[in-house]
């Protein structure tokens, strides 16, 4: 090896020169920008888990809740229809025409006091009526008022329930019948059966009685209904029964929120033509 | 003197890394303690390389600086083959040859080679500062090979590989290296060492 070469090898290979503090500093700081850097995206990260688990806790909290409710409203469903059924087979066993027998019922009487045709005319069809054709009524004393006759019209079919259905066949009333059906049951099967049950009860029931009409026990749909056909006949509604209030009688309200904007609304408008006239 | 450490925390830290091995496995978890330690134990030696390449400190500094990232990058890539200060080492020489050809301070001249009448100085005995400043007043093309075949180990084929240059040149560039630092020990020796 050159001697030269050896000289200074031997004298600088392992040579220091001490940094500066301009140095030291210089790569602490490229260190800490370092660790920031990894900072926010360990924060980006952990707060894009944390969002992801609670929106699936409150998705599965809500699903569970939904699911409550809807085996919930199954429960109850399955127990109107346990009790329209028995109802019905009360009702059954006593005002099920008999078979092979033709019938005509005479006009229903009267039946209400609001909104009900007064002289009502049902007939069967041809069709032998059997023991599960149901035709809902309130109650016995009713229908043994009616003497059927042997006329039958084809183009009347009685309403049905079956056992399992949901739905009701249409009626279609004959020309010389009235209706004496509400809207809803000619909507052909808008209704459950206990709404159906609960109509036909308000169609057919003594309603003298008023604490029955207006009972709470009524619902809101009935309700509803019963003020729409006072409406046809040229009658007010009376919202109280119902159990809220009109949209104008909201507006009305003072204190309310659309008054107070609608109000100075107004009010800005007339300051501009005021100024407008001024000018 | 150490920046950061006492002397004794030092040397508990340093005692917590037994081999050089511990301390790169530190090094690749990116352990901050780790990081700090090597800096304190290797950036005396690494500004030294740095110096001997790039004559201005403070560019020097940047560099040595530059490659303490770099090794802290790359050193999952150490293949706990070999010594890793070694292997540290070469990244920092190759941080200063990009630093120069960034700068195109190779200012490799074609010369033809001759014989250069050699008369050593008996005398020897220079502070390893002195000599870091002789190579420093190299010019920059002879500095670096002188270098890389004198210090570092290379072999003309690898500087020509590294530097871009034909063999003939490296050697070339060594010859007029040797010289001219056989001049200025001679002229120290005369005065004493008063560079």
């Amino acid at each position: 090896m050159d001697p030269i070469d050896k000289l200074f090898s031997d004298k600088l290979k392992n040579h220091e020169v001490q940094p500066s503090d301009r140095a030291n500093i210089l790569f602490l700081s490229k260190i800490e920008k370092k660790e920031e850097k990894k900072k926010p995206l360990f924060w980006w990260t952990m707060s894009l888990a944390a969002s992801l688990l609670i929106v699936g806790f409150a998705g599965f909290y809500f699903y569970s809740s939904k699911k409550q409710n809807t085996v919930d409203l199954a429960q109850n469903t399955e127990k109107r229809q346990e009790d329209v059924k028995l109802s019905e087979n009360a009702e059954i066993q006593n005002s099920t025409l008999p078979k092979s027998q033709e019938n005509v019922l005479e006009p229903l009487k009267e039946v209400g006091e609001k909104g009900f045709s007064k002289s009502v005319t049902v007939k069967h069809t041809s069709k032998i009526v059997e023991e599960q054709d149901l035709v809902v009524s309130d109650k016995s004393s009713q229908l043994s008022e009616y003497q059927p006759t042997k006329e039958v019209l084809k183009s009347v079919q009685i309403a049905k329930i079956d056992e399992k259905a949901q739905v009701a066949s249409a009626i279609v009333p004959n020309q010389e019948t009235l209706i004496f059906l509400t809207p809803m049951l000619a909507m052909n099967g808008a209704m459950n059966p206990h709404q159906k049950a609960l109509t036909m009860k308000a169609l057919q029931s003594n309603s003298e009685n008023k604490e029955d009409y207006f009972s709470e026990e009524k619902s809101l749909f009935v309700r509803v209904i019963d003020e729409v056909k006072n409406l046809k006949k040229g009658e007010k509604v009376d919202f109280n029964k119902l159990g809220f209030k009109p949209i104008e009688e909201l507006a009305l309200n003072q204190d309310g929120f659309i008054v107070s904007e609608s109000h100075q609304i107004k009010e800005k408008l007339n300051w501009i033509k005021s100024r407008l006239n001024n000018n | 003197m150490h920046l950061y450490f006492e002397t004794s925390y030092m040397t508990k830290i340093l005692s917590i890394f037994e081999t050089e091995y511990d301390l790169a496995k530190a090094l690749i978890k990116r352990d901050p303690i780790a990081q700090r330690t090597f800096y304190d134990k290797f950036s005396g030696k690494f500004l030294g390389i740095c110096c001997r390449y790039i004559s201005d400190v403070m560019a020097a500094e940047d560099i040595m600086v530059e490659s303490m990232m770099k090794i802290f990058e790359k050193v999952n890539q150490f293949g706990f083959k070999g010594s890793f200060e070694g292997w540290a080492k070469r990244l920092v020489v190759n941080e200063a040859l990009m630093y120069l050809r960034s700068k195109k301070m190779f200012e490799v001249t074609m010369e033809d080679m001759h014989e250069l009448q050699n008369s050593y100085s008996q005398n020897m005995d220079f502070e390893s500062e002195e000599l870091l400043k002789l190579i420093q007043a190299l010019p920059n093309g002879y500095r670096t090979v002188f270098n890389l075949y004198a210090i570092e180990g290379y072999n003309h084929n690898e500087i020509g590989e590294l530097l871009g240059i034909s063999e003939g040149t490296s050697k070339s560039q060594l010859s007029r290296a040797r010289v001219i630092l056989q001049d200025q020990l001679k002229k120290n020796e005369k005065y004493g060492y008063s560079i």
